[in-house]
């Protein structure tokens, strides 16, 4: 499959869940979903067509005046990396696991709902996998509000 | 399938000597490229601070006491130092470099890795200046 | 004590099952991890994998250092392969802030992280020898390894972080001499590296700890994603020096190197063959080093933006994402490491295999732990509910080497 017809497909593929697409560089296209709801189906969708696998979770928080809080999806097939990106407010945020269709997504959910406190549904084992068991409850440490000269240099 | 497909390579080896270094008893020359303690070149420097800046262990700091004079000490924390020579780089003087000859650098108090650099009257300074504001 | 005592045997009594709880302190592996394996017999049913152990907070302490710093901080992820963080992460930026790096600094680049695969896998080859039992291996390959550090050493000036690479370029160039050492170690490490293919592909009793053992078809490997050697091995076609040629691979192509077992035996092959696939890039290299400045000018600031990078670190797919606000500092840095992709691949193999088989499944993934664990990690337990500062830390620090040297 050459990069055209990648891009098509998936195109094709998420249109009606997205709100835009943007292509930031040629191997990337940015896929800004509409609802975080559509993740399973999304992803499915991909899957089903063959455009790559899910390579990482990036959780980005955009600041600290900001109340949402973004998520990342990179699929990468070949040299094209698809990124779903969720908005989230950052009250109460929650998503889909992706579990159920991709069991390697485990590890990367549960980093992701232990560093920004994103509360992923359906996660067959929701306990801490990098922070110690006895972390405090709804301090995220990816948070930019998490700081504290805790950890100046 | 075979057996033993390591016995040739062990017979060998009892007629040789072994290839670990007699290191402290032995010292073999290190490589050219080798990064040791940093140097400072006093005479080019502009006390830009660069250096300080892009040192990913904080082990520098510039201190001036006289732009217009010239009049800079640089304190090097041996100690932190992970010998990346970022510094070395960042310099756009060429007022730095990494010796290869002083790399043994272990010692078992806290002296000999708190170094200045510079003239000695500025560093006199700047020791009379610390201890008065340690005590 | 003597109640909890009892209960347990009786529970025990009645199933016949066991959990063998492994580290963290690992006896095999010299890094910090936990398994549990439930065991009915010898044979292993269940696997729990807890990490974190070594979790060092680099993702978030790179939003506190400069784009030159976090270049550093980088490249201690992994002490066994800390270039290609470095080079994921230059190559990242440097897209970001829109400099083109010279092309001999890329070739350079690329040639040390090749002569890094080298020790990378050589150090595995120990490692895993080690594992099975077969120690006269591990010594041998190890003594043979010092040949790569050595040219490493004197490339670079250091054996491990050499700190190769600068933003816009490198550090160091090539002249002949250097470029006559490698090639010679090349050559003597190639042979060895023959010896080595055929000890481990006709040793019989070796092949008797390898052959058939952990077996991961390619479908298992493409749905638990595998990601590196321990995918290829299975015969899934994932290199991303192949498939998205990044540094100085556009001129000087990468094969791929594959295997279809997908056993323990299989993993040992396909590294080994990249060895070979590694010494040939590395003449060629040096063959055709192209000429030109080794650096380039860069900004202190860079332009917000984001980017993805993926390279092929020696035990699979690296991937970064970077963010920049505009400011002289990363926004955000995520890293995801090859270990992670594997680690869930091994915890689902080692179900069904005897309990003495798992350490030589879990090396043939060539697991890192410390670049498993990045992130935060602060001094902080209920019973103390205050965070710790930095001054706080350093001077319990302070306050307990003075009350132990009374
Ligand atoms: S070598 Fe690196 S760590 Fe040492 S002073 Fe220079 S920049 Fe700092
Ligand atoms: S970067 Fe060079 S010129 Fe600037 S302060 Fe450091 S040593 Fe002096």
């Amino acid at each position: 499959m050459d990069m055209d017809t990648i891009f098509q497909t998936a195109q094709l593929l998420v249109e009606d869940m997205a709100e835009k697409i943007e292509k930031p560089d040629p191997d990337r296209m940015d896929v800004y979903m509409k609802n975080p709801q559509d993740l399973v189906s999304a992803a499915a969708g991909l899957r089903v067509k063959r455009l790559g696998y899910l390579a990482a979770i990036t959780g980005l928080d955009p600041g600290v005046d900001m109340d949402v809080l973004e998520v990342l999806y990179h699929f990468c097939t070949a040299s094209v990396t698809i990124t779903l990106r969720f908005q989230l407010p950052k009250k109460s945020p929650s998503i889909p696991s992706l579990c159920e269709i991709i069991p390697g997504a485990e590890p990367f959910e549960r980093e992701l709902s232990e560093m920004f406190g994103i509360k992923v549904i359906g996660l067959p084992n929701p306990e801490h996998l990098y922070l110690p068991d006895d972390w405090i409850e709804g301090d995220y440490p990816l948070r930019k509000d998490f700081n504290r000269g805790t950890i100046s240099v | 399938m075979k057996f033993g497909t390591m016995i040739s390579d062990i017979t060998a080896s009892l007629f040789k000597r072994p290839v670990t270094e007699k290191y402290p008893l032995v010292r073999y020359p290190v490589p050219e490229r080798l990064r040791g303690h940093l140097r400072w070149d006093p005479e080019k420097c502009t006390g830009c601070g660069l250096c300080a800046m892009d040192c990913p262990a904080n082990a520098i700091e510039m201190i001036v006491i006289d732009k217009k004079a010239k009049r800079f000490v640089m304190r090097y924390h041996v100690d932190r130092c992970t010998f990346c020579a970022q510094c070395v780089f960042s310099c756009r003087q060429g007022c730095l470099e990494m010796s290869n000859d002083t790399w043994e650098l272990a010692a078992l108090n806290k002296e000999p890795f708190n170094v200045f650099f510079g003239e000695k009257d500025d560093i006199e300074c700047i020791l009379a200046g610390s201890t008065a504001q340690d005590t | 004590m003597t109640n909890r005592k009892s209960e347990n045997m009786q529970a025990n009594g009645k199933s016949e099952r066991f959990i063998v709880p492994i580290g963290p302190q690992h006896p095999a592996l010299k890094e910090p991890e936990h398994f549990r394996f439930t065991v009915e017999g010898e044979i292993v049913t269940n696997a729990y994998v807890r990490l974190g152990y070594a979790h060092r907070g680099i993702e978030k302490a790179t939003e506190q250092r400069n784009w030159v710093q976090t270049n550093y901080l980088l490249e201690r992820i992994c002490g066994i392969c800390s270039h290609i963080h470095s080079t994921a992460y230059c190559l990242g930026v440097e897209k970001l802030a829109g400099v083109q790096v010279p092309p001999r600094a890329l070739a350079i680049r690329t040639l040390v992280a090749e002569l890094e695969r080298i020790h990378s896998h050589m150090l595995w080859l120990g490692v895993a020898a080690h594992e099975a039992g077969f120690d006269t291996l591990f010594m041998y390959s190890w003594r043979d390894r010092e040949t790569v550090m050595d040219i490493l050493e004197q490339l670079t000036g250091n054996r491990v972080n050499y700190s190769a690479n600068l933003l816009g370029g490198v550090k160091y160039d090539i002249d002949q001499e250097i470029a006559d050492s490698i090639l010679e170690g090349i050559d003597f490490l190639e042979e060895r590296t023959r010896h080595y293919l055929e000890i481990v592909t006709t040793d019989a009793l070796f092949l008797q700890r390898t052959r058939g053992v952990g077996v991961m078809t390619k479908t298992q490997a493409e749905v638990m994603r595998a990601v590196g050697p321990t995918a290829r091995a299975s015969g899934v076609t994932r290199d991303i020096r192949v498939e998205a040629p990044y540094a100085a691979y556009p001129q000087f192509p990468a094969r791929i190197t594959l295997a279809t077992n997908g056993d323990v035996e299989a993993r040992f092959v396909v590294r080994i063959e990249e060895l070979f696939e590694s010494h040939r890039l590395i003449r060629e290299i040096l063959a055709n080093l192209p000429e030109s400045d080794l650096r380039a000018r860069f900004p202190r600031r860079i332009k917000p933006g984001e980017t993805i990078i993926r390279v092929e670190a020696p035990r699979g797919e690296l991937f970064y994402f970077i963010k920049s606000n505009g400011s002289d500092k990363p926004e955000r840095v995520k890293v995801r490491t090859p270990t992670i992709c594997n680690m869930s691949s091994v915890v689902k193999l080692a179900v069904g295999h005897q309990l003495a088989d798992i350490p030589l499944i879990l090396a043939g993934i060539d697991p890192c732990f410390s670049c498993n664990d990045r992130g935060v990690i602060i001094t902080r337990r209920q019973n103390k509910p205050d965070l710790w500062t930095w001054e706080q830390l350093r001077q319990y620090g302070i306050g307990y080497y003075d009350g132990n040297n009374k």
